[in-house]
């Protein structure tokens, strides 16, 4: 496999399997009651049979060799991202938006100010970045739910009370 | 055209709710646009939500608002940093910042600027009165029609996208198992409710989909690999001047990249991007006396690409509004906003809801006018708008984004899909296969499968009657073409280029 892309053949090995599990789902599916319809599994299976065949070419002729995605330390830090996504879907049905936006708008401000703002000190971001939280939080609260009545989540943590 | 609503959008957008949507509207697409990164796509992916809350006519002039600055804003970026704000303003780079590193920005900042407006404003007159004739026409087809559109569309992007064709495959492959999630469009039977979750009945939300896999995934890539340091600019910008020699010299550039903008423009998939390196190509071709200063400070460089992408705006919205086909990936933003309110963009469109046809032109118009007067008085804001600091913006946005989709669904699910959508996005970039392709089907494979399924059940002799009905077949091949010359064009070009080196060796 040297000089072939070993993504290639990952892609091609994953497409089958998914294009499997499609197939497996969409056949127990009832036909349809019309006359001529092919039936409610047909759109499916023909995406299914899209990934076998595509799948399949990927594996027997992969492209040639690629450059890394990410490096494990750039892995860890899209890691903490997708982290604080989590946690604001956490602390949004726990504590609700008035809570979740502005500590998930602090954290992710501090974790970005480190690059952006590299000369300045830890006090200094810590302090911008807590201002901005609650001011930006303050103004996406006003704006959603004052101004656009929309229905947020008040937290069943404060139903407790 | 009916003159009629066409003056009641326009009375509707001079209102001062109106005038404050196409003002910030088109301020925040410049600004998007300018910083390299974001672009104004992901802004109307986060201000998708809106759609629940506003008027469908008046959300539509703020979207097209946001195009069409975030497809002016892009120059900026360009021009006086040397990185495109925005993929449609890769080319101006080439020349654009050329004329920065000369000491000269301003001449390049007025040809394109200008050359936005000139590029906008016509495309759109065209557009309105395309749209009404493609329309009248589009009526007239049935399923066995529109599934051979929707089949052209989708193997057009595949087959243009100049990305891998198995890939893209693979990505269509995928979307259409996922836009098949929940209630069947003819029978309506549960399809793969998935551990069962009542939720996935309602299908996989447009809106979370796209907030996942573009502003979740996008944030968090660019942050783990610290692509957005703050931009050091130094460069001076003075006052707008009038680029008249510029655009007399280089009046047949002009109109050769605006007619090639509004017809990329009107093929699905392509958008500004595509149009720009084309018109640019175009003019280095034909520009045989001046060859050498192209790629160091050429103004027709500028103005090709600039003129091009704009034109392409008017060019999507014509098979967007006439037969619900997106002509890029702003489009398909249009149409998921109007399938909030439960309205179907295509042929009926324009006879059922004419004040938001209408609205999205004189919107667009306005936009242009609202973008041209700030780019010409504001021309020397242009470096700070570069100079803001990140790190505020992007948190920002992720909260927005994840807002919205809990407010596409307003429980959790949203969140959940659009949390699935990034690792989703993620993984395909991973494996290399393209979004655009993935998306489009994923937009058009409701309509593809509603029809193709009616096709099937109307026709006395089932599949043989979409190759009989002429547009329908035409559609097939055209698709079939396409994607034919996008598995081969890559070959040729290879032997093409082993064959020169081989001739220089």
């Amino acid at each position: 496999m040297n000089g072939k892309s070993k993504k290639d053949v990952v892609a091609g090995i994953i497409a089958i399997i998914c294009a499997g599990i499609i197939t497996w789902l969409s056949l127990q599916m009832k036909a349809s009651a019309y006359s001529g319809d092919p039936g409610p599994k047909m759109f499916p299976m023909i995406g299914a049979a899209l990934m076998f065949i595509c799948g399949l070419l990927l594996i027997i002729k992969p492209g040639p060799e690629d450059k890394k995605f990410l490096t494990g330390t750039q892995w860890k830090d899209a890691g903490i991202i997708f982290l604080c996504y989590i946690a604001f879907v956490v602390l949004l049905h726990f504590f609700g938006f008035g809570v979740a936006a502005p500590v998930v708008l602090f954290v992710l401000t501090y974790l970005m100010s480190a690059l952006s703002m590299p000369d300045a000190t830890k006090k200094k971001r810590v302090i911008t970045s807590l201002i901005y939280a609650i001011l930006a939080g303050a103004a996406v609260y006003v704006c959603y739910v004052l101004l656009l009545k929309a229905r947020l989540p008040k937290g069943v943590f404060w139903k407790l009370f | 055209m009916d003159m009629s609503i066409l003056a009641e959008s326009f009375k509707n957008l001079c209102t001062v709710q109106g005038f404050v949507f196409v003002v910030l509207g088109s301020l925040a697409g410049v600004l998007l646009g300018a910083i390299p990164g974001l672009g104004s796509s992901t802004l109307l992916v986060v201000l998708l939500p809106l759609a629940y809350k506003m008027e469908p006519a008046m959300c539509m002039a703020l979207f097209i608002s946001v195009v069409i600055g975030g497809m002016s804003g892009g120059c900026i970026g360009s021009i006086l940093l040397g990185i495109p704000g925005t993929s449609s303003s890769l080319c101006t780079v080439w020349d654009g910042y050329e004329f920065t590193k000369q000491g000269n920005p301003v001449r390049a900042l007025s040809a394109a600027v200008t050359a936005n407006f000139l590029g906008t404003v016509p495309s759109l007159i065209l557009a309105i009165f395309a749209v009404k004739y493609l329309a009248r026409w589009a009526v007239t087809l049935g399923p066995w029609e529109y599934a051979g559109l929707c089949f052209m569309a989708v193997l057009m992007v595949v087959g243009l996208s100049k990305g891998n064709v198995v890939k893209s495959m693979i990505g269509v492959g995928l979307a259409i198992f996922l836009s098949s999630i929940g209630t069947d469009p003819i029978n309506a039977t549960g399809r793969f409710v998935l551990f069962g979750n009542l939720n996935f009945l309602k299908g996989l939300n447009l809106i979370s989909v796209m907030l996942g896999l573009f502003a979740a995934k996008i944030i968090m890539l660019e942050y783990a690999r610290h692509e957005k340091q703050n931009n050091q600019i130094t460069v001076k910008v003075d006052g707008y001047k009038i680029p008249l020699k510029d655009f007399i010299e280089n009046k047949w550039c002009f109109i050769r990249s605006w007619i090639t903008g509004v017809f990329i423009g009107f093929l699905p998939g392509l958008g500004g991007p595509v149009a720009a390196v084309m018109a640019y190509s175009n003019e280095k071709t034909l520009d045989k006396k001046h060859k050498e200063t192209w790629g160091h400070g050429n103004i027709a460089g500028v103005i090709s690409c600039e003129t091009a992408n704009n034109a392409g705006i008017g060019g999507a919205l014509i098979p967007l509004i006439a037969l619900g086909i997106p002509g890029d990936a702003a489009c398909v933003q249009f149409i998921s906003a109007l399938n909030v309110k439960g309205i179907q963009v295509g042929p009926l469109l324009i006879q059922e809801h004419p004040e938001i046809v209408y609205m999205i032109f004189i919107g667009a118009i306005l936009s242009g006018i609202v973008v041209l007067l700030y780019e010409t008085l504001g021309m020397k804001t242009f470096p700070s708008l570069l100079k803001i600091p990140y790190h505020y913006l992007y948190s920002m946005v992720i909260i927005l984004a994840l807002t919205g989709a809990y407010m596409s669904t307003n429980n959790l699910f949203g969140l959940y899909v659009a949390l699935g959508s990034c690792i989703l996005g993620v993984i395909m970039d991973v494996l290399e296969i393209p979004s655009l392709p993935f998306l489009m089907t994923f937009i058009l494979s409701p309509m593809l499968e509603e029809n193709l399924r009616k096709g099937f059940s109307y026709a006395e002799n089932g599949w043989v009657q979409f190759f009989t009905r002429p547009i329908s077949l035409a559609c097939i091949i055209i698709g079939i073409g396409v994607l034919v010359y996008g598995i081969i064009s890559p070959v040729l070009e290879r032997k093409k280029a082993a064959k020169k080196a081989a001739e220089a060796n």
